[in-house]
């Protein structure tokens, strides 16, 4: 699931993460069953009409024996609603023109998606034939400006295997790829874990390497040229390589500790070819134009992360620490904690809560004066901002048997960022210039071996 | 092998730009400070004390298809991404 | 009589340094004090004994136990004993374990694992098989339904032997 925009780069990473946690998990029970199912769905809405998703998936993991054991996963989703685009909002209301496909089944027009009109385009010298018509949509005074035409699905799948290699050592490789319409992924990865001091400690080395498609509908913008409908570049991409490097600790009885070093580097597209950012005038702060926004091609993220679980007789607790920077000059802060409290024997009740802050990237901002000379890179995309994010969530659960788990969880998600920001032009000092986020997700899910 | 002494060499490599080291230190420095005192030969459980380790709760990640879908969702709506891990703990068994 | 069981593995003898390494385990076996509660094998003097550590929280212990029951009642009349040694902090986890096997031989419980440390065990589940002579034999690291011949090949050598 995208839920907006493009930015879907670690697909086959989080179905690898998937693979490689219910390996793991399924060691706890080894020999206990030998084929495993983990299936789940989740349900996402965002506020004000913005994204809706429904994303079923399911992992089915086997074992020939030895821990030998073969995983396949899949993954489909389904979103359709309203993304910000990234212009600022104004006191008059604004005009959008964005390509369509007219004549093929791959319009991202639907009459359900609502607010969009077709028109068509005067000619002009030397342009092709699909840039005859467009996709229009206007934004209310006051409104966050928001593309209505949103909908998209992906398909993704991945397949892992895993064995003991030498003594207290484990290897694992395997591959995934992902799906959309303008959006493909393909990747690779490999695993090794090595225990130590009777398996109390466990080192371990990840590593993955990926292949991004964007092929957007109606081309790749060139940064800083004017959104338009007519048609664009050709296809582009990135490459990207991930290593993890981790070692996991039994401290006691009770205790159980993860520390990890994460080491990322992409090269290639990293724009979302759909995103503008407004040139403003320097006195009204009213929009004048919509340039397409222009990203680093070259990113690298690293992160430290500590996890530790804690068991208390009917508790488990768990907590986590994410330190996360790249050098686009984000840097983020995460804390998560869990505690999953075991009632009536066969059911469990887990409250959930997240804290997250991030500062902006360098080349974040909400807009553009015109006249001003131009920085070399410029988002408006407020994921690149600076705010505080806020998880709660509550899960239910029900064990029929040591291995099968049935759960419900809802969550609730909130952004806040400062929609204010000093020193804004004009009207712009009116207007809510962070595009607030609020969610509630619900996952239903079940695992079950034989 | 140590893990102590293994963290104290990773500390002091010098491909880890000052950055990592000043925003980890106090991450390193707790797990440095509990392995300390804790002294190396007293970290761990003996292969008959893992019965909790045994459990689906304790697993370095216990919910797998859950996690990849909350990275999901916070990889969309924020600037960072990964950082977990998945190896280790669990019943040890032969 | 209590045996003392002393570390002498017939295989894996591949150096003087592990020889060497091998004895002084040995030596340490021999203090007193940690056998203050040790397993009490005399009942079985003569006879081969197959030492199971297990617990009820480990997966190839349970697939142990069906094997275990039925090669107890294959060799028994030929002077076969199974000792299983519970390391279950929690004997009640235990007890709802062994209801669900009904295994014929006896079973200890070692919630402390002081057993289980006098036999150094490595890993859940661990067998030794401790010969006619009063010798550990063999040690089996893990069940693996796929080597249960090779375990039955190692009973009935060291039931071929004469007691001494």
């Amino acid at each position: 699931m995208q839920l907006v925009n493009k930015r879907r780069s670690n697909v086959c990473r989080a179905l690898a993460a998937a693979a490689a946690g219910l390996l793991q998990s399924t060691q706890a029970n080894a020999a206990d069953t030998t084929t495993t199912f983990e299936s789940g769905v989740l349900y996402y809405k965002e506020n004000g009409g913005r994204v809706q998703a429904i994303e079923p998936s399911v992992t089915a993991s086997y074992d020939f024996g030895n821990q030998h054991r073969l995983s396949l996963g899949v993954i489909y989703d389904s979103l359709t609603g309203a993304s910000p685009n990234g212009a600022v909002p104004s006191t008059q209301s604004q005009n959008f023109v964005t390509p369509i496909k007219i004549g093929s089944t791959k319009t991202s027009v639907t009459s359900a998606s609502g607010g969009s009109t077709i028109i068509s385009i005067p000619p002009t010298p030397g342009q092709l034939a699909q840039a005859a018509f467009g996709r229009q949509y206007t934004v209310d005074a006051g409104k966050l400006p928001v593309d209505p035409g949103f909908k998209d699905q992906r398909i993704a799948a991945n397949v892992d295997w895993s064995q003991p290699m030498f003594e207290g050592s484990t290897i694992g490789f395997g591959a995934g790829f992902s799906h959309e319409h303008d959006y493909q992924s393909l990747g690779a990865h490999t695993r090794l874990a090595q225990d130590f001091n009777d398996k109390n400690t466990t080192v371990s080395l990840a590593l993955n390497y990926e292949h991004d498609t964007s092929r957007p509908l109606g081309g790749i913008p060139v940064p800083f040229t004017s959104m338009s409908p007519q048609w664009k570049g050709p296809n582009d991409g990135k490459n990207g390589v991930d290593a993890v490097l981790g070692v996991t600790q039994i401290m006691n009885r009770f205790w159980l500790t993860q520390f990890n070093y994460s080491y990322s580097w992409s090269n290639g597209y990293q724009n979302d070819p759909y995103r503008v950012i407004s040139v403003v005038a320097p006195l009204t702060g009213l929009p004048v134009d919509n340039l397409y926004e222009s990203r680093p091609e070259k990113r690298r993220r690293q992160s430290l992360y500590w996890d530790n679980r804690i068991h208390m007789d009917r508790d488990v607790l768990d907590l986590s620490l994410r330190y996360f920077w790249d050098d686009w000059g984000v840097h983020s802060i995460t804390a998560d904690i869990s505690d999953r409290f075991s009632f009536a024997r066969r059911w469990f009740i887990e409250p959930h809560g997240r804290f997250y802050h991030q500062d902006s990237a360098s080349f974040y901002k909400p807009y553009l004066v015109q006249g001003q000379p131009r920085p070399a890179n410029a988002t408006s995309d407020t994921r690149l901002g600076t705010f505080n994010a806020y998880t709660g969530g509550l899960k239910l659960g029900w064990i029929p048997n040591k291995v099968d788990e049935l759960g419900l969880r809802v969550e609730y998600y909130k952004q806040v960022g400062n929609g204010h920001p000093p020193g804004a032009i004009g009207q712009l000092a009116k207007q809510d210039l962070f595009a607030q986020v609020s969610a509630v997700s619900a996952t239903l899910s079940y695992s079950y071996g034989f | 092998m140590c893990l102590t002494s293994w963290l104290c060499s990773m500390r002091k490599r010098p491909s880890m730009p000052r950055k990592v080291s000043r925003a980890g230190a106090w991450v390193v420095g707790f797990t440095l400070t509990a392995l300390a005192l804790n002294g190396c030969a007293s970290i761990g459980v003996k292969p008959w004390e893992r019965d909790l380790m045994a459990q689906k709760a304790m697993a370095v990640d216990s919910h797998p298809l859950q996690s990849a879908m909350d990275e999901h969702i916070y990889f969309s709506k924020e600037a960072s991404s990964g950082g977990r891990g998945f190896a280790g703990g669990g019943c040890g068994c032969n | 009589m209590k045996l003392h069981v002393f570390q002498m593995r017939f295989a894996n003898f591949t150096g003087l340094a592990k020889s060497l390494a091998l004895i002084i385990v040995a030596l340490a076996a021999l203090n007193p004090s940690a056998h203050a509660q040790s397993l009490d094998l005399a009942p079985y003097k003569g006879k081969v004994i197959y030492v199971d550590f297990w617990a009820s929280w480990c997966g190839p212990c349970r697939q142990s136990f069906p094997w275990m029951n039925s090669t107890y009642a294959d060799f028994k009349a030929r002077g076969f004993e199974i000792v299983a040694v519970n390391l279950d902090q929690d004997q009640a986890l235990a007890k709802t374990f062994l209801s669900n096997f009904t295994p014929q031989f006896p079973v200890v419980f070692d919630p402390k694992g002081v057993v289980a440390t006098d036999y150094h065990v490595k890993g859940m589940p661990t067998a030794v098989l401790i010969g006619r002579d009063g010798r550990m034999r063999f040690t089996h690291d893990g069940f693996k339904p796929e080597k249960e011949s090779e375990y039955v090949s190692h009973i009935m050598a060291l039931l071929d032997e004469k007691a001494p």
